[in-house]
């Protein structure tokens, strides 16, 4: 009698063992084999009215001074950012810029780059009777929806010296450590919250259909249709309407997750345009689909 | 015999009655920054004597910049995310480095600043702390108490 319950305890623990271990074991593969897709970040100077962001940092030391003090502090986490000089560098040698605006440059280089987030750096170099000061501003933004992620600003403290890149050195580094402490809480921010795409529905020119056009086997109008979907399928029903006309909605933020809540595996605008296009095939429509950055297109024919 | 009951009542209940010191304590405010990597701060630390209110200091400083942060400092906000989250899924983590004294291997100097004063209850004491601030956030993501910089 006693041997059995001992026999049956020790059954009892092996298989309680075995299924622990084999739990363990299931969750580290998974954990080892989808590695989570990194934003791309590059880090940019401020460039004024009418200066040339293809020749400003050529010029300029401590703006590269800047430039490579945040780009440090980026390595430090152990985070490699996009290199702006290397990208710029490739464009001017493939004469990749088609305008001289100077705004569409910057454009072109962060669009060229494939940058999620890039971090703008400005310097203003003060010099007075009491000595030389530096002032660095630093702000990170999403390069699809232009949101604010960061935004510092620091100060090198008045000296008597010349020696501006030594200033900037040293404002960057007052408030480098912070500045990522912010962007840190913002990506936390998303990780939990998920990322914000634009969804912009409309019509190519032929389509017989409007918003208002009745589909679908309940016959709802088109614009319903579509916010019935987005409210199930927005990560934790996170989504907000910009607007509605007969011809446009446009979905301004809608959260996709990071990870696919299913399968586990990494999510991206292309996942979830998809999905939106099977949707729109589903009650019936002839949908097409443009993807650009975090920013959806999706056309009824 | 009656006699000696109530005095050992009577001695238990003053003892009850005498005021009960808190070692956990938020006075622990930054100094200076000694390089990218490294700060200075002055903590405040209670205990029975002076070795205990020393450990104290140096621990409060750690809880201080794991669970609240230091204004002034490089690290302003926590550098954990959800402190009940923490404790309790990484409770053996924390365990091992307060109690068993792991913290100290992210102190590179620890000074008595002040002299021991006698408070109600025991002792207190104000200690300069030098840490290593990047090499315990490392740590932690190492150890995947907090995510690494990124998604």
């Amino acid at each position: 009698m006693k041997s059995s319950i001992y026999s049956s305890i020790y059954f009892l623990w092996i298989v309680s063992w075995s299924l622990t271990a084999g739990a363990q074991g299931t969750s580290g593969v998974e954990a080892a084999e989808v590695q989570t897709v990194q934003p791309k970040i590059m880090v940019i100077p401020f460039t004024k009215e009418g200066e040339d962001l293809r020749f400003v940092l050529e010029e300029d030391i401590n703006r590269r001074i800047a430039i490579t003090k945040i780009k440090e502090a980026f390595d430090s986490r152990s985070f490699t950012t996009v290199d702006f000089i290397a990208r710029l560098k490739v464009a001017k040698d493939n004469n990749l810029f088609m305008t001289d605006n100077q705004t569409d440059i910057k454009s072109q280089i962060i669009q060229m780059s494939g940058a999620d987030i890039y971090v703008q750096a400005e310097i203003d170099d003060q010099n007075g009777q009491s000595g030389r000061s530096v002032t660095v501003l630093l702000t990170g933004y999403e390069a699809s929806t232009g949101n604010s992620l960061s935004n510092k600003v620091g100060n090198s403290g008045t000296f008597f010296t010349d020696d501006i890149g030594k200033l900037t050195s040293k404002a960057v580094e007052r408030i480098a450590e912070d500045f990522l402490n912010v962007l840190q809480v913002k990506f936390t921010e998303i990780v939990n919250n998920g990322k914000s795409v634009m969804v912009d529905v409309g019509f190519d020119l032929g389509s017989p259909y409007s918003m208002a056009s009745e589909v679908g086997d309940e016959g709802l109008p088109l614009s319903d249709q579509l916010e019935i979907w987005m409210e199930e399928n927005a990560f934790k029903n996170n989504y907000h309407i910009q607007g509605t006309t007969d011809s446009k909605m446009i979905f301004d933020d809608v959260r996709i997750p990071l990870k696919d809540p299913v399968t586990g595996n990494n999510y991206n605008p292309n996942k979830f345009a998809l999905e939106i296009f099977m949707f729109l095939r589903k009650i019936g429509l002839k949908p097409s689909k443009d993807i650009k950055g975090n920013t959806i297109f999706i056309t009824i024919n | 015999m009656k006699y000696y009951v109530y005095l050992v009542v009577a001695i238990l209940g003053l003892h009850g009655c005498s005021p009960k010191m808190h070692t956990e304590s938020g006075e622990v405010n930054f100094l200076s920054k000694e390089s990218q990597a490294v700060f200075l701060v002055k903590s405040m630390g209670y205990g029975k004597n002076r070795v205990e209110a020393v450990a104290n200091a140096e621990k409060n400083a750690f809880r201080v910049l794991l669970f609240r942060g230091l204004p002034g400092s490089d690290v302003p906000l926590p550098l954990v995310e959800n402190e009940a989250h923490t404790r309790s899924v990484h409770a053996t983590y924390l365990r091992h480095f307060f109690a068993g004294n792991r913290y100290r291997s992210f102190l590179m100097s620890s000074k008595e600043s002040s002299k021991l004063t006698k408070i109600p209850g025991g002792k207190r004491i104000a200690v300069d702390l030098k840490i290593n601030h990047h090499s315990l956030r490392r740590d932690l993501e190492e150890n995947q108490v907090i995510r690494k910089f990124g998604y």
